[in-house]
């Protein structure tokens, strides 16, 4: 499934178009509502959630996602009483922040959910961006599983010459030397699939 | 690093998004030119190498971490283009396939990490390797310090959206959170620097050809190089401080006589001594400069320390990578 992204190229689907559109217009509309439209964003929240409870999002997953999501958005909200101090305000300060948040991530999600990255490639084609974003982007989408791959066969050596006990600077060290051979492997791989292309006929045109 | 939705208001976003189109779109046009066949594969390797490097934690406190921005170091692999070009994928994929950042906040994270971190990035590490005739000791060092100044400059870049955010709210001072920003990106820049220095050094070490074309000249004498490179970080340190700390100082004093009162009636709250912790008016502008000053000093020793051996050690260069 991974392989075909690169090379071969569906048509867009007009639902694809729609779905973009819809996560677009509820964070837009979310995050131009003020304190006191809460009604309305109690709509939108209630009509994101009906939208991934028709997608068949497992709430296992949308529990872990809001876990993960919920401590970064409070303490981004939190900045502005930390650095101003505890006006009076800052209570609907930050809980505009966390609602619109909350709301714009869970539209996020649903579009994660719905339209699959091979399909949102297509998409961003048709809507006219230039070939070589498109051409790059499904080149990245296509190498990205190779370079984690890659990454967990790094790790993996790690750890077995370090053991497991290593102090901050030397998992820092050996971070940075892990992150610096992969530069080294990435760039190699790079340059030998470029090599690849140009004995298969590429010329920087990108046909379809 | 990513803004999510929710933060800066709508069209501060729209606004921001169109600098980023823009930029991405000329620099997207620039690619155009170059040796275009080989432009996508390797922009696409970079920007998948960016993010995977990124997902490689480096322990920083008991229980936090940081990780690689990235946009320095594409630039130096890639050029200020495709540079900008890679970060924008980067954060494409991290919205569209894991949900990381804002929809409407892509605009200004494009524009923080993407064009102030390749193309603005670019500009300070040539510029600064310039100083230093070209060689790939004052590139290393070059990458240094644009890793911690183009964070420092995205964190100025957001703290001015996010109070144009703020502007209707009266009890918002500019100043303080600026200067939240600053001491907090500070670090979050030493950081930056360390790993992106330390893996262009490791690169440098074993493959210096994928850095860099070797300079036309020899480098200059060593205590030369120390002095310059001194005065350069602190020269941009000091032209950076003024500039963080003298725009707020109109919007602030206008919001300090309205706010003044308000802040006195929340003396019976659970927070009541919190202003009192902070010492004296000035306190935000002093910790700008400070932040700026040990920041640029730390950021200094840290290119002092990875760039001295590089030259001592050329056997290295000629064995592979190692694993």
């Amino acid at each position: 499934m991974i392989d075909s992204t690169a090379y071969r190229i569906p048509d867009a689907s007009p639902a694809s178009f729609l779905k973009l559109a819809a996560s677009l217009s509820v964070v837009l509309l979310t995050c131009s509502l003020s304190w006191d439209a809460w009604p309305i964003a109690g709509t939108l929240l209630a009509v994101t959630l009906a939208g991934l409870a028709l997608a068949d999002m497992p709430w296992q997953t949308l529990a872990r996602r809001l876990a993960l999501f919920l401590p970064v958005i409070s303490l981004v909200a939190l900045s502005i009483p930390l650095s101003q101090g505890f006006t009076p305000s800052w209570m609907q300060v930050a809980a505009t922040i966390v609602g619109r948040g909350v709301i714009s991530f869970l539209a996020g999600l649903w579009l994660i959910r719905v339209l699959p990255f091979d399909q949102l490639l297509v998409t961003l084609r048709a809507l006219r961006l230039p070939a070589v974003v498109v051409a790059s982007l499904a080149m990245m989408y296509r190498y990205l599983f190779v370079l984690w791959e890659e990454i967990a066969r790094l790790k993996t050596a790690r750890r077995a010459r370090s053991l497991g006990h290593a102090n901050t600077i030397t998992q820092w060290m050996a971070g940075v030397a892990l992150v610096g051979t992969l530069v080294i492997r990435s760039l190699d791989r790079g340059d030998r699939i470029h090599r690849a292309m140009l004995a298969r006929g590429w010329d920087g045109h990108i046909r379809s | 690093m990513h803004i999510p939705d929710g933060l800066l208001d709508t069209p501060v976003c729209l606004a921001t998004g169109a600098v980023s189109l823009v930029a991405v779109g000329y620099s997207v046009h620039r690619l155009k030119d170059s040796l275009a066949d080989r432009t996508v594969p390797m922009t696409g390797m970079v920007a998948a190498l960016i993010f995977a490097g990124q997902m490689i934690n480096f322990p920083v406190a008991t229980g936090t971490s940081g990780h690689l921005v990235g946009g320095v170091l594409a630039a130096r692999l890639l050029g200020p283009w495709a540079g900008c070009l890679a970060l924008t994928l980067v954060l494409l994929v991290q919205k569209f396939l894991f949900n990381d950042g804002g929809l409407l906040a892509l605009g200004p994270n494009i524009l923080h990490m993407a064009v102030i971190g390749s193309l603005g990035g670019y500009a300070i590490q040539s510029a600064i390797a310039r100083l230093g005739g070209d060689t790939i000791r004052w590139r290393l060092i070059g990458v240094v310090l644009a890793s911690w100044l183009t964070v420092m400059a995205a964190a100025l870049v957001c703290s001015l959206e996010f109070a144009i955010s703020h502007v209707a709210n009266p009890d918002f001072h500019f100043g303080r959170f600026l200067a939240l920003m600053m001491l907090f990106h500070s670090l979050i820049g030493i950081g930056e620097s360390l790993i992106t220095g330390g893996i262009t050094r490791h690169v440098a070490l074993r493959r210096p050809e994928l850095l860099f074309t070797p300079p036309p000249k020899p480098s200059r004498p060593w205590r030369r190089t120390v002095v310059g490179g001194l005065v350069a970080a602190l020269v941009v340190a000091v032209l950076l401080t003024p500039l963080a700390s003298s725009a707020p100082d109109g919007l602030e004093v206008a919001v300090m006589q309205t706010t003044l009162p308000k802040i006195d009636t929340s003396t019976g709250s659970l927070f009541a001594g919190y202003d009192k912790l902070l010492p004296g008016p000035g306190w935000e502008t002093w910790s700008v400069v400070l932040s700026g000053l040990v920041g640029s000093l730390a950021v200094f020793g840290i290119a002092l320390l990875l760039g001295r051996p590089l030259e001592q050690q050329p056997g290295r260069s000629a064995r592979g990578s190692s694993d």
